[in-house]
């Protein structure tokens, strides 16, 4: 009794009490009057939508990724031949005193980027090999206890496949080599 | 008690009243917590690739806004500040803290941090209703938690635009498989998921290499779901839990078996949902 006769006391609008009530239940969502928007606010909201929808749209037909946020949503969207081939990236390293070359992780915590970054530009990096010379610095940076590459050798394993089946051992490919400087 | 209030009045008109559907302001601040934490995690772990990039400007390839707004290569350190900046303002505006101010700072920040993140190559399409929400959410204005019962046709047009993101993430990927392949059966009678579950998939899904024709047909599965994904935009209720629970194991069994999540989508989903009933009623109805 004393809590309503104090809440009656403090409030503003004594009336309003009941719709007090109903906001709490949310079930009223207009328990509150709505600011209404002006026409300017309504217009360019409205045309930006319209705008970023247009650049979304050009660049699905233009396939180019190039508008980021709106460019063309192209991952796994390749249609890829069931008798066809399963090309997947790899970068090794030679190390002084090693025989073989030793397979590196294509990842930012190893090499400084991610296998898909350079899949994405290969045809850069293939004809400029001296771009390894990059990924063989940070490995240095990022294992300072490990020996510094003497090589670094940009490789694609090739897998056949036959009626989505793969067959036989991988195919090991050299794509580029960079003698580390 | 239902008369139509000034604003329904004036969006009289069907098409920007749906644009600009009128949501509780408290929607958006439970939202904004969702997005903004996220964005922290977001450029901890998915995207922390730009510190790394900054030992490597050679391989930059910077994106068409990047050249148009000539953003040179990331360096180590500028990416360490950019990081502190972005954690410091999401706090902020999750918090919703100097709201306006401290949602538009993480707009610029995160914006440049996804240009570091996208621009060496590989652009990975998962982040566009992440990035979206993150410019729109500064439109709203102020929100507070205890807005359940205002509603804002502001807050109504910034869920709606992180809505149409989300969906068009999965139809516009339809569109492109069409355009990159040709013709659409070739990519849906292919060897797609071979091809990922090869290059990195999990070894407990390995078996399913020598199922191609379950793959196939999960194929044409994706592609009818991506397709009707803008029909969620109309749904409500039961219908609308429903479709949400689905995508949400669509992503986890993509999680399990290749290692992708699709986070920073998936956590865009929460636009879809009345999220100002995770709101205690007693912060609600104290004004």
């Amino acid at each position: 009794m004393d809590e309503k006769k104090h809440r009656l006391l403090t409030s503003r609008k004594p009336h309003s009490e009941p719709a007090d009530q109903t906001q709490s239940a949310d079930e009223s969502p207009t328990a509150t009057n709505p600011k209404p928007m002006t026409t300017w606010s309504i217009v360019w909201r409205l045309g930006a939508t319209a705008v970023a929808l247009i650049i979304l749209t050009c660049g699905q037909f233009l396939n180019t990724n190039d508008f980021f946020p709106l460019g063309s949503l192209t991952q796994y969207a390749t249609a890829k031949d069931l008798n066809g081939t399963v090309n997947s990236t790899c970068i090794e390293a030679q190390f002084p005193g090693e025989d073989e070359p030793r397979r590196l992780g294509f990842n930012p915590a190893t090499v400084g980027i991610e296998r898909g970054d350079i899949e994405s530009q290969l045809d850069r990096v293939i004809t400029h090999p001296e771009l390894l010379q990059t990924l063989a610095d940070s490995f240095e940076r990022l294992h300072p206890d490990e020996p510094k590459p003497e090589k670094m050798i940009l490789c694609r394993s090739v897998t056949q496949l036959e009626n989505g089946r793969s067959v036989g051992e991988p195919e090991h490919k050299i794509l580029a080599t960079w003698e580390v400087q | 008690m239902n008369k139509p209030t000034t604003a329904e009045a004036k969006a009289g008109n069907p098409v920007i009243a749906w644009f600009t559907p009128q949501l509780p302001l408290a929607r958006v601040a439970v939202f904004r917590v969702f997005i903004y934490l996220f964005v922290i995690i977001d450029v901890l772990t998915i995207s922390a690739d730009v510190i790394p990039h900054g030992w490597t400007p050679d391989l930059y390839q910077p994106l068409w806004l990047a050249r148009f707004l000539h953003i040179p290569p990331v360096s180590v350190v500028g990416a360490q500040i950019l990081l502190a900046a972005i954690i410091v303002f999401s706090l902020l505006a999750a918090a919703g803290i100097l709201q306006r101010l401290s949602g538009w700072i993480v707009a610029l920040t995160f914006g440049l941090w996804m240009f570091y993140t996208q621009g060496y190559g590989y652009v990975a399409h998962d982040h566009m209703a992440l990035v979206i929400a993150v410019v729109v959410l500064p439109t709203v204005g102020v929100a507070r938690f205890r807005d359940v019962g205002t509603t804002s046709a502001k807050a109504g047009w910034a869920l709606r635009v992180v809505q149409i993101a989300v969906v068009l993430t999965y139809f516009y990927s339809v569109v492109m498989k069409w355009i990159a392949s040709g013709n659409i059966t070739h990519w849906a009678n292919g060897a797609v998921i071979i091809w990922a579950l090869m290059r990195r998939g999990a070894e407990w899904s390995k078996p399913f290499l020598e199922m191609p024709g379950l793959l196939i047909a999960g194929q044409w599965a994706t592609l009818v779901f991506e397709f009707l994904s803008p029909i969620v935009l109309f749904f409500k209720g039961k219908w609308l839990y429903g479709a949400v629970i689905f995508f949400m194991l669509f992503h986890l069994m993509t999680y399990i078996a290749l290692g992708i999540h699709f986070l920073p989508t998936v956590i865009c989903w929460a636009a879809f949902l009345p999220l100002e009933k995770l709101v205690p009623k007693r912060f609600a109805a104290r004004r």
